[in-house]
Parts: C-alpha cells; structure tokens; sequence
C-alpha cells in the first residue's frame, strides 16, 4: 500500500513536475520551433538540391557518359560486346532507372557508307543481335553520316542506323559539342517525361585538337545519353524518407525562361511557406531547384493548445517524440546519404572491379587507392602490394612512362580530360608490357576525388609499330645501301609496270644510250624498244616471255643498244618480276643495265686472239723445225712438236730449262760463239743467224741454220726470245754434193780446156815456127771458142753459186779502189784497141767491203767489158765511185748503143738478152747481169740503169757497206 | 846439184802430161829451166833434192795433192817454208779446197783455163825478177 501511494505520490509529483516542466518547456520550444523548421528544411532542400546534381542525379549521368568516352579512348575500336558490357555493367551504378538510351553514333565519311555496313552487317559480336538488315537511315547522299552503331539498352535495336545528325533537334548540340570537345545538351520537353540528350563527341587517340579542323578530322564518332528527368528525379525524391511529403520540388533549365522541367509533391500556398532556390550549372546547362513547403509550427500551433492541458508527460513524451524523430531524421537522411555515395562508390567499385579493362584508382595526391583484379593479374601483384603506392615511386615503371603518367595526372586532378597515351610497366616477372593509359577524373559534387586509370595492352599494336619503324629504318638503311651500290656500280635501274608499259629510269640507264632522262621523255617501255637494236630487242622479248610464263627465274641477256651517236653499245640487261597479280600474270619487274661494251668488245678481240694465237700455236705446233719460247733469262717457256721430234727431248725435258745448254741440245760451240750470240740478243737486242752444232737426246748431232730473235715491249725491253732451228745438215751433204760436182765438172771440163787453149796460142804465138794467114784465122777459131768455153764455165759456176744463196757466198774485205783499177786495167787493150776515152772517177775515200771477192769482179768486170763491147770506136766508158750514206755506189756509163724500150724490162733475165746486143757480139752468154742482179739482191744492194737505144747507158750498182748478214765460220 | 843464179829453174808439178810438157816447153823457150814432175809424192822428191827456185803446183793429182804436198813441203825445213809456189790449177779459186791451201801461203793462185800460157810465163818471171 505504502509502495502505491509512494508510486502514486511519485507520479502526481512526477506529473505534476512534468507538467511543470512540459509547460516550461513547451514554452522553449514554442519559442525555437520555427527557426528549428527552417534549419530543416534548408536540410532538406540541401539534400534534396545534391541528389538532384550529384552523383546519384545529373552529374552521374554526365559521369557515365565521360566513362563511356574513356572506353572508346582507352581502345582503339570498341566492339559491341564491350559497349554493351560496359553499359550493362554501369546499370547496377543507379543509371539505367532514368537513363533511357546509350548509344554510339559512327562517324561514316561518303564513300564509305557501304563497307561500314556491311561490317555492322557481319558483326557477331553479341550474340542473338540480328543485324542482317542493318542500314543507315534516312538514306541518301550526306557528306557525313552518324548512323547510330551500338545502342543500351535491348529493345532499342530499331533505332540502329538511324542516322545522329539528320535530326534537327541534334544538329547544333552535336556540332557545339564537337566544337567544345565537352558535353552538349538537349532537353526536350514533354508533360510528364522531360527528357535530356547529352551528347559527347570522340576523337581519335593521340592527335591534336587545337583547332576545329582538327577536331573535324579526329572525330570518330559521337556518344548520347537520354535522361528521362522525370523518371530520374522520382527515383531520387518519391518515398524518399528526407523529402517532406509536403515538399515541393521544381526543377527549371534557366536559359529555357524558366520552364519546368520537373515537378514533385502537393503545390504550396498560403503564407507561410518555407522555399529555397538554388542555382547550378552542369556543364552547359544552368539549373534551378525550388523547394517550398508550409511551415511546420503552423501544426504545433494548432495541436499544441489543444495538448497543453493533457499532462505534461504525455506533452514531454510527444516533445520527446518529436525530438528523436527530429534527430532521427537527420541521422537517416546523413545515413542515406553515406548509403547513397556508398552505393555509387561500390557500384563504381565493382563496375570498376568486374570490368574487363585494368584499371586502377588514384586519389588525388596520386597514391593508389584501389585496383581491380584485371589489373593485379596483369601486373601479376596482389592489391595489398598495390594499393599506397605512390604515382612518382612505381618502381616497375620506366622513367619515361613514370613522367608522361605524372603529367597527365595532373590535368586530370584539373579536371581535364586527356587523350589516352602509351606507358611501358615491368610485371613482376619482369614482363615487359605495352599499356595504353586513359586517366578520367571521378567526381564527388563537381571537386575531383579521384583519378581512375584504366589499361589496355598494346603490346601488339606497339610492338608492330616498333617492328614496322624498324623494318621502315632498315628499309630505309637497305635502299640507301642499294642507292650507293647502284651510284657505285653506275648501273642503270629500270623499273616496269608490266601491264600499263609504265616505265621508270634512273639518269645512268639514260646516260648509257648517250642521253639525259629528260632527252628520253616521254619515258614509258616504248623508250627501251626504241634504243634496243632491233634484233636483240626480239630476243629480249622471247626472254621476258619465258620469265614471264615461269620458266626462268630471272630475266638475263647481253644485247646492242643503240647510243645517240649511233655506236651500238653491249648492255648487261638483267631483271626479275617483282609483283605478279593473281592470275600469276606479272605486274612490275625491276632489273639494271650496265654498259659491258667494253668487256665485250675485250672480250671478243681476246676470243679473236685466242682463236688467232690457237692458229698460230698450231702452226707452229705442226711445223718440223724446232720452235722455242724462252723468257728474258733464256729459260724455255715454249716448244713446239718440232722440237720434240728434231732433238728427242720432250717438251717436259725441255720446259723450264736455260735454251741451249748442255742439259739439251746446246753446249756444243765454243764459249765465245755462245757469248757472241748472247751479246747480240740481250744486250744489243738484235736478232742473230747461225749455223749451230746441235746435240740430239740420242746423243747424234746435226747441223741447225739457227734464228734467235729478242722479242721487245714499248719500252724496248726483252720481253722472250724466239729461238728458230732449222736442220740443214741434208741441206749441207747436199750443197756440199752440189759444190763438189760443180768443182769437179768444172776442173774436168777447164783441162782439156786448158789444152786447146794453150796450144792453139802456142802455135799462133809462132813458137813452132810461122803459120800462114788462113792458119792463123783457124787457130783464132779455136782459141776464141777455147776462151769463150772457158768464160761460160765460169758463168755457169757464178749462176749456181747466186742461186745457191747467201750461204754459198765467201765474204772478205777488199779493197774497192784497187779492185777497180785491176779490172780497169784488165781492159786495157781493148780500151786501146777501140780507142775509147775513160773517164775514170773513183773517190779517195772509199771504205773497205767485206764482200764475195770472186762475185764482186766477175760483176764489175760484166759491167765494164758490156760497156766496152756495145760502146762503138772512139766512144767513152766512165767509172765512178763513191760512197753514198751506208751505200757504195759504182756506175758505169758508156755511150755505146744503150738498151731498146721493149727489151728494159727483161734485161735482168737469165740468159736474156736484148736484140742489139745479139748483134753486135753474138758470143754473149746472157749471165752476167743475171748473175749481178742476183748477187746484189743477195747482199742487200741494187742494180738500176739509165738508158737510151744509140746514145748509151749508164748502170748503177749499190752495195751496202755494212750489212747484217753474216755468216759465222761452221766449227766442229 | 846448184843451179847458177842467172839461170832460174822452175818445178813443173802436173799430172796431165799435155798440159806439162807445153809448159816445160814454153818455160824452156823463155829461157827458163826447167823440172818435172807428175803427182806430188815424186814432186816432193824432187824438190827435196834439187830446190828449184819456184814450184808450178797442180792440186788434183794422183797419190798426193797439191795442198798436201805444200803442206809437207812448208814443214819441210827453212828452204821448203820459204820456196815460192803458184798454184796453177783448174779449180775455181772460190773452191773449198783453194780457200783451205790459201792459208798454207802460195804466192799466187791461178786458173788454168782463165790464162794464156804466156800470161803463166810471165807471172812468173815477174816474181822470179823482184
């Protein structure tokens, strides 16, 4: 009992304290509840004024729509799947409620309409996508087409095609945003789905984009996002616990005048009214948001009074209540804010972490925050390895790449959008990787907070590059090589489009014929079938063909050109078919030209002279004398056969061996012979004529008549020696048989001779006493035949001498002077008998000759006893005699009868003799001047007359002082 | 037996005995002594013996020639290297054999059939008169 009524005093005091205390502070919030409502509701339109532009809302969507540019950057060509990966993967990141469309327009220039769609045509990328009637729509002939190629989400697939740009609507925000390279908006309004389209073009990787041309050139394509606002904000602000059911929320695109864009919640009026504005612009569209609402202590007004005598405790509990759902409030809406960021933070997390394509996050002092498993595989490092380290300190980065990724970094945290670029990063195996870099600044509100980097291997691409520089630089290198050999070589190049008769040449093919390359012009295959001489040029032709049909495997002939001064010159004409078409028919062919006409020309005089020197060597060969080459020493360098057969040694004997030794068939003269002849044709260079003893290998000998001639260069040094041996010795038996009968047919004949002779004078000197007259007439008779018997015997000896040649000649020195004046004098009588007058003239200073005594006087004794006899009584005989240069000259004139025209030609004949002469001393044999003729010719002198019938003659006879040929003495 | 000095005697030295005797016969008409002889053996004998004051010398004669004989007679001692002789022969003078004998010193050579034997006489008198 005592309990309850403490209990009830407790209460009653309790309720009364409350009461107390729920009055006082009833007061207190009676007092601070309207600035408590305003605080509120600057809350809540705060919240609601971030959602509606943070990531949840507006800026989301431009973020996506930046993330789907990075996609196209970060790869060179995004496939379908990619995009429709990515989209797709983006849908778990809030966008897909109020995002309508995503789509990719391809930029297609004309002309390349039809290979655009036949490839969208056989793209199999996603599978279950017929896009076997893919074409772009409107048709007709644009100069640029942006037919719509990829498109999220399904059920969209019949816009494919249709084409960005034809909509009137697009036009300028798609060329403002190719212009500003940044996105491009626009809403089109409608009562209850107000959407907006922004549009974001992209460029090309890696190319400038100061200049509007420019970014015309680069534009590959364009990229839209379609917002449903109305749907977007319902999603954020219907049932959403921070937004009062009495807010009201507009949303207005200011440069629209105002024009609602979006509507939530009752309409308010009244007075009291609570209403915030506030401004923002998301790239280029400037916002406005109005929230309103009524006052909230319009409410405790009204219930208030009407509590206020119900218990303070129930007050207190109510104010209680109302304060925690206060604070409450406040903590959700805190709560579903965080819930929200963390919401889009996973998402963009796990988009991040699911996703294909390596990326990681760095924030903003550049030190890795996250990194999604494509990019720990690919590094091959665990995250825990990766995440802290800092963007200047990636060790695995070369310096370069560190730099060119720090640079970047920075434009981005500005919040910059850069074009993708090139880093080499070492894995930990020390794998060295290609890796294409796109830096994109995430957002939080419009301040950066992050930098996603995300990664493609461009290994292949990179590499290809570096292999194609390499190949460029060695090709480069090569053709400069080639340059210099074929300037080197001063080859002339062609180089044929075999089909279109094109033709290149470089300045040395055209030098070759004689002419520059701008004398050939027009320069085309007709140029060759011009300057290639006519019969070559058929069989060049039948060659090409047969390179041509692949029978060869080049091209290669000699042939004439004709050269503008109209030589024919040789070129080496060599090609092969560089490129052939399908058919296996050639296209282009490349070949030199190279000017051989000297070669050639060398060529066949060596070919001539090797046939000649063949020839020759045959000849030689076959000839029966001996024939030896030596060098400048003497050593035998050549034999011929005759050689081999006339001294029994064989050429292998004889080869490198010292001519004419005792080693073969040499050694058989006296030292001074061999010194002689040695002097003779080394050092005074002349060539040398002997008979020499030779020695054959059997060990018989023989007699060779031997030539030895020095064979001299330019210079006049001993180049060889010809070394000619002849065996005389049947020769000699026979000439010695020949001599021995003529001497001994002479002797025998000249004694009974001698006989007739001498007595016949016996009896008419009268030394037996005295003869009559007509005795005496026969006695002459017989001694006159007697003597003329015995002058033609030696006649007939001289004949056979002269004709047996120089070898049967016996030469001394005489002297001329007294020879001259013996024979003179010999003819005395006669002189005196016929009363002739001399007129003698013989120069003081005659020089000795070496001469055939016996030969020399029978001639001049010829000549002066035919001057005597054809020269009439009292006429006149002259002698003369002088040296005249190397010659001695003797003439003899007479005034005697001289010698007919007709008979001048003959007179020299043997056993000729003119008509008048026959006349007049009709016992002349007819030798003399043969034999003279003969004998001058053998010793190298000449016989010349001046003659007039009946006024005389006058007979020149030249002899050379000295001449080469002599005899030396045969030894044994 | 010495010949006086104003009486010359000549050695006739010829195998053909025509070709002798008209010469013995024309040297004894000019006053000139005369020895004959018909081949060179029987010449060397006689010149040995009576040294006559010049030789007439064949060369072709039976069992010795005439060079052989000046050949011998030239070592035969001061009056056979000093004796003059002529050939008189009727070989060429450009013959083998002339050429070998010039060597052995004749004072001349001389073709039968190319001289009077007057012209023969008078040579000889000639150098028997110097």
């Amino acid at each position: 009992m005592a309990i309850k009524l403490r209990t009830f005093i407790f209460a009653v005091v309790a309720l009364a304290l409350s009461a107390f205390a729920g009055f006082a502070v009833f007061n207190t919030i009676q007092n601070n509840l309207a600035d408590k409502d305003a605080a509120d509701f600057q809350k809540e339109a705060s919240f609601i004024h971030d959602t509606a532009f943070g990531e949840a809302g507006l800026n989301g969507y431009l973020k996506s729509l930046i993330s789907i540019r990075g996609l196209f950057s970060a790869s060179i060509s995004v496939e379908r799947n990619e995009f429709q990966a990515f989209i797709e993967g983006s849908e778990s990141g809030l966008l897909y409620p109020a995002a309508s469309t995503f789509l990719y327009a391809k930029r297609v220039s004309r002309g390349d309409e039809a290979s655009f769609i036949e490839s969208v045509r056989k793209d199999s990328s996603v599978p279950n996508l017929d896009l076997s009637h893919f074409s772009i729509t409107p048709a007709g002939e644009r100069a640029t087409y942006f037919p719509i190629t990829y498109i999220e989400p399904k059920g969209l697939e019949s816009e494919l095609g249709n084409d960005l740009y034809t909509v009137d609507e697009n036009h300028d925000a798609i060329q403002s945003a190719v212009d500003k390279n940044d996105v491009s908006s626009v809403i089109e309004f409608a009562d209850s789905n107000t959407t907006i389209s922004m549009f974001l073009p992209v460029f090309k990787n890696g190319v400038s984009l100061q200049s509007s041309a420019e970014k015309e050139s680069a534009l590959i394509g364009i990229l839209n996002v379609r917002i449903d606002l109305c749907a977007l904000f319902n999603s954020l602000f219907t049932n959403n616990p921070n937004v009062g059911n009495n807010t009201h929320i507009t949303l207005q695109e200011i440069n629209n005048a105002g024009k609602n864009v979006y509507e939530l919640g009752p309409s308010v009026t009244g007075s009291n009214i609570l209403t915030d504005s506030q401004e923002m612009r998301i790239k280029d569209v400037d916002w406005r948001v109005i929230i309103s609402r009524p006052t909230s202590h319009n409410a405790l007004n009204i219930y208030g009074p009407l509590m206020g005598g119900l218990g303070a405790g129930f007050l207190l509990l109510v104010l209680f209540g109302v304060f925690f759902s206060l604070i409450r409030s406040r903590e959700r809406a805190k709560e579903t804010m965080a819930a929200l960021h963390k919401q889009i933070d996973e998402a963009e997390h796990e988009r991040t972490e699911q996703s294909a394509v390596p990326t990681i996050l760095f924030d903003v002092r550049g030190v890795i925050t996250d990194a999604n498993k494509s990019f720990c595989d690919l590094v091959e490092l665990t995250k825990e390895n990766i995440l802290g380290k800092n963007i200047n300190h990636l060790d695995s980065m070369p310096e370069s790449s560190t730099s060119r990724l720090s640079s970047n970094f920075m434009y981005s945290i500005s919040g910059e959008e850069r074009p993708s670029f090139d880093i080499q990063l070492h894995t930990r195996s020390n794998r060295l990787l290609y890796l294409e870099c796109h830096l994109s600044p995430e957002y939080s509100g419009t301040e950066v907070t992050h930098i996603k980097a995300s990664f493609k291997d461009v290994a292949e691409r990179v590499l290809a590059q570096k292999e194609l520089l390499l190949k460029d630089a060695e090709l480069s290198l090569n053709e400069k090589y080639l340059d210099n050999i074929i300037r080197g070589a001063n080859v002339g190049t062609w180089d044929w489009q075999v089909q279109t008769g094109e033709l290149k040449l470089n300045e040395r093919w055209a030098e070759i014929v004689g002419y520059t390359l701008k004398e050939l012009e027009p320069i085309s295959i007709k140029t060759w079938e011009k300057v290639a001489y006519p019969e070559d040029l058929k069989k060049s032709d039948e060659l090409l063909n047969e390179h041509f049909s692949h029978h060869s495997d080049f091209y290669a002939l000699d042939c004439r050109v004709m050269h503008k001064n109209g030589s024919l010159i040789w070129v080496a004409d060599r090609g092969r078919v560089i490129e052939w078409d399908a058919e296996g028919k050639p296209l282009r062919m490349t070949g030199i030209h190279m000017d051989i006409t000297d070669l050639k020309t060398a060529n066949e005089k060596l070919e001539k002279e090797l046939i000649d020197v063949n020839k020759f060597k045959l000849s030689v060969d076959a000839v029966e004398d001996l024939v030896a080459i030596t060098d400048a020493d003497g050593i035998i360098q050549y034999v011929n056969h005759g050689a081999e057969k006339l001294t029994g040694f064989s050429s292998e004997e004889l080869l490198g061996r010292k001519a004419g030794t005792k080693e073969n068939w040499g050694g058989f003269m006296s030292s001074d012979y061999y010194e002689t002849l040695w002097n003779t044709v080394k050092l005074k260079k002349l060539p040398f004529h002997g008979e020499i003893n030779v020695k054959k290998k059997s060990g018989e000998h023989y007699i060779a008549s031997a030539e030895i001639a020095p064979i001299l260069d330019e210079h006049g040094t001993v180049k060889f020696f010809i070394d000619i041996h002849r065996d005389i010795t049947k020769e000699k038996e026979v000439e010695r048989a020949k001599t021995e009968f003529i001497a001994l047919a002479s002797h025998q004949l000249r004694t009974p001779l001698t006989a007739i002779n001498w007595y016949s004078e016996m009896l008419l000197g009268g030394d037996l006493g005295p003869v009559n007259d007509k005795q005496k007439k026969y006695l002459d008779e017989i001694n006159n035949g007697g003597k003329r018997l015995a002058n033609l015997i030696n006649a007939l000896l001289n004949v056979s001498r002269v004709e047996m040649g120089f070898g049967s000649m016996q030469h001394q020195e005489i002297n001329v002077d007294a020879s001259l004046q013996t024979i003179i004098h010999d003819h005395e009588a006669r002189i005196v008998s016929k009363q002739l007058k001399t007129n003698i003239s013989i120069a003081p200073d005659l020089p000795k000759i070496s001469i055939d005594k016996n030969l020399f006087e029978a001639m001049i004794q010829n000549i002066i006893s035919n001057a005597i006899d054809y020269t009439d009584i009292s006429g006149t005989v002259g002698v003369s005699a002088k040296k005249e240069g190397e010659y001695l000259t003797i003439s003899v004139s007479d005034t005697g009868i001289g010698i007919p025209i007709q008979d001048k030609d003959r007179i020299f004949e043997k056993l000729y003799r003119a008509e008048n002469a026959t006349t007049i001393k009709p016992d002349g044999n007819g030798l003399g001047l043969y034999i003279t003729k003969k004998f001058l010719d053998l010793i190298g002198g000449s016989i010349s007359f001046i003659s007039e019938e009946h006024k005389g003659s006058t007979f020149t006879v030249k002899i050379p002082i000295t001449h080469t040929h002599k005899t030396p003495k045969l030894e044994s | 037996m010495e010949h006086t000095t104003d009486t010359k005697t000549i050695l006739v030295i010829e195998d053909h005995a025509p070709l002798r005797q008209i010469l013995v016969e024309k040297l004894n008409h000019e006053g000139l002594k005369t020895l004959e002889a018909e081949d060179g053996e029987r010449a060397m004998e006689v010149a040995m013996k009576e040294h006559p004051d010049l030789i007439l010398l064949d060369i072709i004669m039976p069992r010795m020639s005439g060079t052989t004989m000046l050949e011998a007679l030239r070592k035969s001692g001061d009056w056979g290297k000093n004796v003059p002789v002529v050939f008189l022969t009727n070989l060429s003078p450009d013959d083998k054999i002339i050429k070998e004998v010039v060597q052995t010193g004749p004072i001349y050579y001389l073709v039968k059939a190319d001289w009077k034997i007057e012209d023969v006489v008078k040579k000889v008198k000639d150098y028997l008169n110097q």
